[in-house]
């Protein structure tokens, strides 16, 4: 009656076994081979995932630092590891969503970048703001104070964090708000958004 | 006398007693040893070191003058990085590549001057060099926008109990303070 290693279980004889050479080695050489083909198999992959927004979010009305969009997505570019979550904002545009809840606990970094075209009419933006938030509460954010002339093309703005997310509740929604020295704004569009989540660490020490 | 492979593998020799069932057991658990170690270091590569600190109260910076923030509360830190008497260090103490993130707001003001707010990453194996120092411009007008600087880098940590702070600096020719900030490090690979 062959024994077994304690981790891996892999088989070798104990003397009081019929001698079988051949047969032992084989039997050996079957469980590492079943074993690493398993583990090569399984081994987790590192979660992570990106959501994308691809239809144009039109702003037509001046939006003032401190209370600009949150912006929708409507892609999932790829997703490695674990299922995600996300919740329908209150537009009811089936396939589209606010707020993305991943569904592992753990410190993720994120990433957001939000493209907007220059405007063909109106006045410049001279700033230009995308923010992270988790819970509705900005956990990052990041002005550029730029004056983008009429030679510029699409302007991206981009932030990135770490944080924890609780894998239940928390959420992660990206935000872009833009403003003019004076006056009103004209109307604008973003286009293209990203958000980017890899998780570092499953823990919460 | 029996010999080992490279990975520490053992194996009888020519030379050695016959005793198949022990020579078995002992190259089964050799392999067993191993593999299960290589597993765990897969499993454990995907728990790196990271942490997260934040503060709001607000730092004061005087025109033109370099000031490393502080920092009140460690919200994640799963390697021991920051302690909160050490409010502005974080030390690491596990070679490796490390992707550092900083974001401070430097508060609007009454000043018309187009100006510049910079934070810069500063590790002590570099000196007083920053590591990394974008600066974002402010605007003349309004001058009640404040400005929200991010920075963002890999670096490499090469000496064990390395510390990295953030420093914030200014040009404008008033007093300016910096209010909401935070910073968050994750190791994302192997020293080379």
């Amino acid at each position: 009656m062959p024994a077994t290693t304690p981790n891996r279980a892999y088989p070798y004889p104990v003397p009081a076994d019929t001698t079988d050479i051949p047969g032992d080695i084989q039997r050996l050489a079957e469980a590492l081979d079943d074993d690493l083909c398993d583990l090569t198999a399984n081994i987790p992959a590192r979660p992570a995932i990106r959501i994308r927004g691809t239809e144009p979010v039109v702003a037509s009305t001046f939006l003032p630092l401190n209370t600009g969009e949150e912006l929708p997505f409507d892609v999932v570019d790829f997703n490695t590891g674990v299922p995600y979550l996300v919740s329908v904002g209150t537009i009811p545009n089936e396939g589209v969503f606010w707020t993305f809840k991943p569904q592992l606990a753990g410190f993720y970094q994120v990433t957001g970048t939000v493209a907007i075209p220059r405007p063909t009419t109106g006045t410049s933006r001279n700033l230009l703001e995308v923010q992270i938030l988790k819970n509705s509460v900005a956990v990052c954010r990041n002005s550029n104070h730029l004056q983008p002339s009429a030679s510029d093309g699409i302007r991206t703005g981009s932030a990135r964090v770490g944080i924890h997310m609780n894998g239940t509740t928390d959420g992660l929604a990206l935000k872009f708000s833009s403003s003019v020295a004076a006056g009103g704004l004209d109307a604008y569009t973003v286009t293209e958004r990203t958000l980017t989540l890899v998780r570092m660490s499953p823990t919460y020490p | 006398m029996t010999a080992n492979t490279p990975r520490g593998y053992t194996y009888p020799l020519y030379t050695d007693p016959r005793d198949f069932p022990t020579q078995m057991q002992d190259l089964a658990t050799d392999i067993d040893t191993d593999v299960a170690a290589q597993l765990a270091l897969e499993v454990n590569h995907l728990d790196e070191p990271s942490a997260r600190v934040s503060a709001s109260a607000a730092l004061a910076i005087a025109s033109n003058a370099d000031v490393t923030l502080t920092w009140a509360v460690e919200e994640y830190d799963n390697a021991g990085l920051f302690v909160i008497g050490s409010p502005t260090l974080f030390t690491v103490n596990e070679l490796g590549l490390y992707w550092i993130h900083a974001w401070a707001e430097f508060s609007s003001n009454a000043d018309s001057t187009t100006s510049a707010c910079q934070l810069r990453i500063v590790s002590s194996a570099f000196g007083t060099r920053a590591v990394h120092s974008p600066r974002r411009g402010v605007d003349a007008t309004p001058d009640s926008i404040a400005c929200r600087v991010h920075v963002s880098t890999l670096h490499e940590i090469t000496v064990v109990g390395e510390t990295i702070t953030i420093v914030g600096r200014h040009n404008l020719p008033v007093p300016s303070q910096v209010t909401t900030r935070a910073f968050s490090i994750t190791k994302i690979s192997e020293d080379d």
